[in-house]
């Protein structure tokens, strides 16, 4: 047993030092709260989105991989922004990119937009039809948690100074629960018209030489041959955006990425572009229902315009440098009517 | 419930509180509540598995002690079949069952025995071997049972060390539980000190260079040449940093309340020899090994050649400990091959130094120094190549990463590092630091010294470490690398 003497020395020093302790916090807390006007919960995206608004470049460009992608053997490692602001002196672009990005996160970047008054001249979004593929929904490195909720803290609490000094304290010590909600990836469209889709067919595990052609079909089914639906929750996104930027100052514009359909079609069928074709058709209606230009290049390039065969395992819609000036130049074409507009 | 979370940054300092403030004949009954409490935030029906394990081995140990002749073996063998069948049904049933389907397949049979739909209980390695050591050496003489149920129950859960280590005798810590704990504040400040390094290494180093592990691991065939051995190199630190981070944070959390656990690392990477690493490196687990399998197995007083097979023995073994996946067993037994070679070689490589007339190891200061610059360079890039076995999802991608790594190529669009520049400059950074304070320390941390020094230069450090932590940690969920073994 404790005898009474010890037990009192033992809580005096116990007492003394939590107040040592407290005082520490209490100094942690104000190096906090001043560090962080200059230093808060970020990411490159972000900073670089923050950047263009602060310039107020003309058209802030969204994107994924495909913006920047080169294949080896181009001339040139220029990527689509960089080559549409060569051919579009008269404007400035800014471009906001990162491999894997889809709706969901262009949908809070936009927000965020809103949320702080900025407006941009046109903002463009391109649409890879394989973002919306089980894959893409379901893949761990896809998700962005830490984006998302910067993304959302920004949007809802971004004048608030406590929130700028602690989120990124409260992120790294795990105060929010990143997990995907199971409703969310349950969405994720696992039939292709009538019949089941493959499971969800993400890249094959295995090297490039070892790929057979029925790897690559089944990753095509998965990729492209899924039956999208209005429910997909990243069409729910990509509403989202056009009811937030109607009667804006603020122009949206989309285009569907091209994809490497010869392929697609040699190794399928004409089962692959008809699938395709029809989910297209639901991204064309609805931009169409909401007076959003649309620029529908999936099927305007054929397979020597992509740099797969020289690096990647499957037929995906990453551009060689010929894709990559082509779809610039379309989308130079686009945006000039756009801002004569 | 992660130590690098709110949660246990909460959980924490609140069971300390209550701990110093009930008498000495409570404290144990608290820890034990709290650690129920701390095991149960993962999958509370795992509780029962612990609860078997911990009635097995508390009943073994007291019929051992008052049995003689074959009985005590008998109740030993009992215990020992009990802890390593609970082993074998949550973590090696299915790859064994896997296997034997695969075979089956290959031989053209019918295998009707499906795969166990488990989760494997967290830390069900450290605790189990930890609960075996505790019978062992009760039936060694060494140990008298423990007749305080809740004691030893204690003994196999206390929490700080609970999941991950370090793998604690019996002779060590059960005394400590029936010894009164007052506050003392300087144990307190080594211990929070203790934790904050660990928390450090784990938040700043590990998780932000496992974002860049992590990503090319799970698909390496999409990455080839100079990312291949970027993220090898990253994931030497990774490992080191989370489980020695692990390590301190459960040593100092066990200090602030009076405990002493063992040390389980003693700057592994600057070993001479690979055998000198294993004595270094999860010091508690190679101890373990040493003292219940490789001794018994005639340890060195053997023959050459049956050492060098009890070596590969002990650590095809010991890669098996790690987890049920033929990258671990081929892991373990390349460890076990390079130390048997190491073996069998000694007496040749020494004559091969005198033939040739090379300097020895003690002929000058500069060639001390050299010699083992170049002892501690090679250990280090064999342990990193055979990491590459132990974090690869398979065999044929381990081969893939040996066969593609490069100094250079691989990176196929600009935005290829976006994302990861940051995470990666402040976790080689970081890592650096830890190496530098690992180099400049002789016989004693940094830490400790850091200790004596005044409030003015002790307390801009913590806080210049809390902050980095704060601000520079990885936002990604990261487990411990070693909760799943």
């Amino acid at each position: 047993m404790k005898s009474r003497s010890s037990i009192s020395s033992s809580s005096n020093g116990l007492r003394s030092f939590v107040g040592r302790l407290v005082a520490f916090a209490a100094l942690l807390l104000i190096v906090q709260i001043i560090l962080s006007f200059w230093l808060e919960a970020s990411f490159p995206e972000l900073s670089a989105l923050d950047r263009h608004l602060a310039a107020r470049v003309d058209v802030i460009y969204f994107g994924d991989s495909v913006l920047h992608y080169h294949a080896r053997g181009d001339r040139t490692r220029r990527g689509i922004p960089e080559l549409l602001q060569e051919l579009s002196p008269a404007y400035t672009v800014g471009s906001v990119d990162h491999p894997a990005y889809h709706f969901g996160l262009y949908r809070r970047f936009c927000e965020y937009i809103r949320r702080i008054g900025a407006a941009p001249k046109i903002i463009v979004i391109p649409i890879t039809i394989r973002s919306f593929s089980a894959a893409w929904l379901r893949r761990p490195e896809y998700q962005f948690p830490t984006e998302s909720i910067i993304l959302g803290y920004r949007t809802q609490h971004f004048e608030s100074r406590m929130m700028r000094a602690f989120l990124q304290p409260l992120l790294v010590f795990k105060a929010f629960d990143m997990r995907p909600e199971a409703a969310f990836v349950e969405r994720a469209p696992m039939n292709a018209g009538n019949g089941p889709l493959d499971d969800g067919a993400d890249v094959p595990h295995k090297r490039p030489e070892d790929i057979s052609d029925d790897d690559i079909m089944r990753w095509l089914r998965g990729a492209y041959m899924y039956s999208l639906t209005g429910a997909h929750p990243r069409i729910q996104d990509m509403l989202d955006i056009m009811r937030a930027f109607r009667g804006t100052r603020s122009k949206l514009f989309f285009y569907l990425t091209p994809i490497d359909h010869e392929t697609g079609t040699q190794l399928v069928g004409e089962a692959f572009s008809q699938r395709v074709r029809e989910n297209v058709g639901l991204i064309l209606r609805l931009s169409a229902a909401h007076d959003v230009p649309l620029s529908d290049l999936t099927f305007s390039l054929g397979a020597d315009a992509f740099g797969w065969r020289g690096d990647g395992k499957v037929p995906d819609e990453h551009l060689a440098e010929s894709g990559r000036r082509y779809v610039a130049t379309r989308l130079q074409q686009s945006l000039r009517s756009l801002l004569r507009d | 419930m992660l130590f690098n979370s709110v949660s246990f940054l909460l959980y924490f300092p609140v069971v300390t509180l209550f701990y110093f403030l009930l008498p000495h004949t409570h404290q144990w009954a608290l820890l034990l509540a709290a650690s129920c409490l701390f095991y149960m935030a993962f999958i509370p029906a795992y509780i029962l598995i612990l609860a078997f394990t911990i009635v097995i081995d508390y009943v073994a140990a007291i019929l051992i002690a008052n049995a003689t002749g074959t009985a005590r073996k008998t109740f030993l063998g009992t215990s020992i079949l009990s802890n390593l069948g609970v082993l074998f049904v949550f973590k090696y049933f299915n790859f064994f069952n896997t296997n034997l389907a695969a075979a089956a397949e290959f031989l053209g049979w019918k295998y009707p025995i499906h795969a166990l739909e488990i989760v494997l209980p967290i830390g069900l390695s450290f605790h189990t071997f930890q609960a075996m050591s505790y019978t062992i050496e009760v039936y060694r003489g060494r140990q008298q049972p423990e007749n305080h149920f809740g004691i030893f129950a204690l003994y196999v859960m206390f929490y700080p060390q609970l999941v991950a280590g370090p793998i604690e005798r019996p002779q060590n810590l059960l005394p400590q539980f029936k010894e009164p704990h007052n506050f003392h504040p300087l144990e307190a400040s080594a211990g929070l000190q203790r934790m904050l390094w660990g928390m450090f290494k784990k938040v700043v180093i590990a998780d932000n260079l496992a974002v860049l592990v992590n990503r090319v691991y799970a698909n390496p065939q999409e990455h080839v040449g100079f990312p291949l051995l970027l993220a090898t190199l990253a994931f030497t630190f990774q490992v080191y940093c989370d489980f020695s981070g692990y390590s301190d944070i459960a040593i100092g959390s066990a200090r602030v309340m009076g405990f002493r656990l063992r040390e389980n690392f003693d700057r592994p990477y600057f070993s001479p020899s690979l055998g000198e690493l294993w004595r270094r490196w999860h010091i508690s687990l190679s101890s373990w090994f040493r003292d219940y399998l490789y001794i018994p197995l005639g340890g060195s007083r053997v023959s050459r050649p049956r050492r060098c097979l009890n070596l590969c023995v002990v650590f095809v073994v010991c890669g098996l400990w790690h987890g049920a996946n033929w990258t671990y067993i081929v892991w373990g037994g390349l460890h076990g091959l390079y130390l048997a070679t190491s073996v069998a070689t000694a007496r040749l490589r020494a004559e091969l130094i005198g033939a040739l007339g090379l300097p020895t190891y003690s002929a000058s200061r500069t060639a001390s120094i050299a010699h083992d610059a170049l002892c501690t360079a090679v250990t280090f890039g064999f342990f990193a190549f055979s990491l590459v076995i132990f974090r690869a999802n398979s065999l044929s991608d381990a081969m893939f990463i040996l066969t593609h790594m490069s100094f250079s190529g691989g990176i196929t669009y600009a935005g290829y590092w976006v994302g990861w520049k940051k995470a990666l400059a402040v976790g080689f950074l970081a890592a650096s630091l830890v190496a530098v304070s690992e180099v400049i320390r002789k016989n004693r941390p940094l830490r400790d010294a850091l200790l004596e020094q005044p409030l003015f230069v002790r307390w801009p450090a913590y806080a210049a470490a809390a902050w980095l932590m704060m601000n520079y940690g990885a936002t990604d969920e990261i487990p411990f690398i070693y909760f799943q073994f």
